[in-house]
């Protein structure tokens, strides 16, 4: 009698026992795949934030050389340094979207004024800056797309059950995509 | 590219966000469609204009080039990139899919011309964008490419653009330009003309780098160390955390340089490496 309620009893202990090991597996694998998509969207985050360094640092170079030729557009000069401070200040994700967004459309229309300047169009330096400032948009086309990557796989893990149970608990919250503006997709290019 | 599409109402906040997951389930689904041929080798004339000499030029020097440096650089000609977008997407997904360049060095380039558009471009990997800017880059098809290229000798622009790409990575690599068989125009000058004598404050820089990272060190391990360390001689075998510290590596581990040689052919899927690239280079219109 005393003997089966023992066996029974350490029965129950190794199922309960099993259940709490199985429970604590899936929690502890679940957090490290949260924290393995977040630190996916951190690294190309960072990426983002790079190329738009590397894009602001050009920029001055870029200026200087156009006005060399083009003094009279003050207006696009100006539009570019306020949307150079602003994006210099951003701090969020959407702050930044937005500063790309308001750049992205000063640097079209320096572009649109370029087109007016032959003799700069042919200007050695300013081809080479151009091609800098290219490559730079077309690296931060990748890096954006890796990014909304990341997050939509993220969003959607954390959203979709189990982890949805224990994401929010875990401190995890959907990420903001990088978006851009329909004008905005459209890479300023001048032709040569 | 999959860019979300800002709507034109900002701010009708959850809705619209599931709408753009919507919208990227569907593009993630859409996009691998693009159809990428496979690697031939080092060129591959799709659109078949080459001529088999010029063709064989090319390989011969794509294969020097990789067994002096591990650089690998890829020919592609076809008819026409789409459906993608641009020749820039077109160039980012093959050189990702076909993987040139080694692995962990990413030292691939792609020159890629697409007929029915008139559109070339130098893709460069990770690895080469120090060596190869995106001004060089765009350098190198204005001077030598396009020029060849209006007058529709193909063969002989995408030629003479891997032979100045070629002397780029001689001189990284100080090779022998002759044994390589580059004309005189791809041997560049032996130092990039933008280096300059590092000045007193980015010698002053340097000097607090330095500094610093002693510093960091310090505090890392020796000041730990002591803290450790003092309390185990004063207090003995007692002390529990001490045996933990003796027990862990603490400078052991080093990263370890993957030196494997360059000419060794470990070549995977097609053909390439597996080196990737992030958007580096230059286009043309001609």
């Amino acid at each position: 009698m005393a003997e089966g309620k023992k066996s029974g009893l350490s029965k129950g202990l190794l199922i309960a026992g099993g259940v709490v090991l199985l429970l604590a597996y899936m929690y502890i694998s679940t957090k490290n795949g949260l924290v393995r998509l977040d630190e996916n969207i951190n690294s190309a985050w960072s990426e983002i934030d790079n190329q738009l360094q590397r894009r602001s640092d050009l920029i001055p170079n870029l200026v200087a050389t156009v006005k060399g030729y083009a003094k009279h557009e003050e207006a696009v000069f100006t539009n570019i340094a306020n949307a150079r401070s602003k994006l210099a200040g951003a701090q969020t994700v959407e702050e930044k979207a937005a500063g790309y967004n308001e750049m992205q459309s000063a640097l079209s229309r320096l572009l649109v004024v370029v087109e007016q300047y032959p003799e700069l169009k042919a200007n050695q330096s300013f081809i080479g800056l151009q091609d800098e400032l290219a490559g730079t948009e077309n690296r931060l086309t990748v890096a954006r797309k890796r990014y909304n990557d990341g997050v939509r796989d993220f969003n959607t893990r954390i959203r979709s059950f189990p982890a949805s149970l224990i994401a929010g608990g875990m401190g995890f919250s959907p990420r903001p995509y990088f978006e851009i503006d329909q004008g905005a997709r459209e890479t300023p290019k001048v032709s040569f | 590219m999959t860019a979300p599409v800002g709507g034109d109402r900002p701010g009708f906040g959850k809705k619209r966000l599931s709408a753009l997951v919507g919208l990227f389930l569907v593009l993630g689904s859409i996009l691998p469609a693009l159809d990428l041929p496979r690697a031939e080798g080092f060129v591959n004339d799709f659109a078949g204009i080459l001529h088999p000499m010029e063709k064989e030029k090319m390989e011969k020097l794509a294969r020097l080039i990789q067994e002096q440096t591990g650089a690998e650089m890829a020919v592609v000609v076809i008819d026409s990139f789409a459906p993608a977008a641009d020749i820039e997407e077109y160039a980012l997904e093959l050189f990702n899919s076909w993987g040139i360049g080694q692995k962990d060095r990413d030292n691939g380039l792609l020159l890629i011309l697409a007929m029915t558009e008139r559109r070339v471009r130098i893709e460069v990997g990770y690895g080469l964008e120090g060596i190869i800017p995106d001004a060089l880059a765009g350098r190198i098809l204005d001077q030598r490419v396009i020029p060849a290229f209006r007058e529709e000798r193909y063969g002989t622009g995408l030629l003479q653009g891997m032979q100045v790409l070629a002397g780029a990575l001689a001189r990284e690599y100080s090779l022998d330009t002759i044994k390589l068989g580059l004309p005189h125009f791809a041997v560049l000058e032996s130092k990039p003309p933008i280096e300059e004598e590092p000045s007193f404050f980015e010698n002053l820089a340097l000097w607090g780098v330095v500094i610093l990272m002693l510093g960091a060190l310090f505090w890392a391990y020796i000041v730990p160390f002591f803290f450790i360390f003092i309390p185990f001689v004063l207090f003995g075998k007692k002390s529990s955390f001490g045996t933990d510290f003796y027990g862990g590596g603490g400078f052991g581990s080093s990263g370890s340089y993957s030196s494997r040689s360059y000419s060794s052919g470990s070549r995977s899927s097609g053909g390439f490496g597996g080196g990737r690239s992030g958007g580096g280079g230059a286009s043309r219109s001609f």
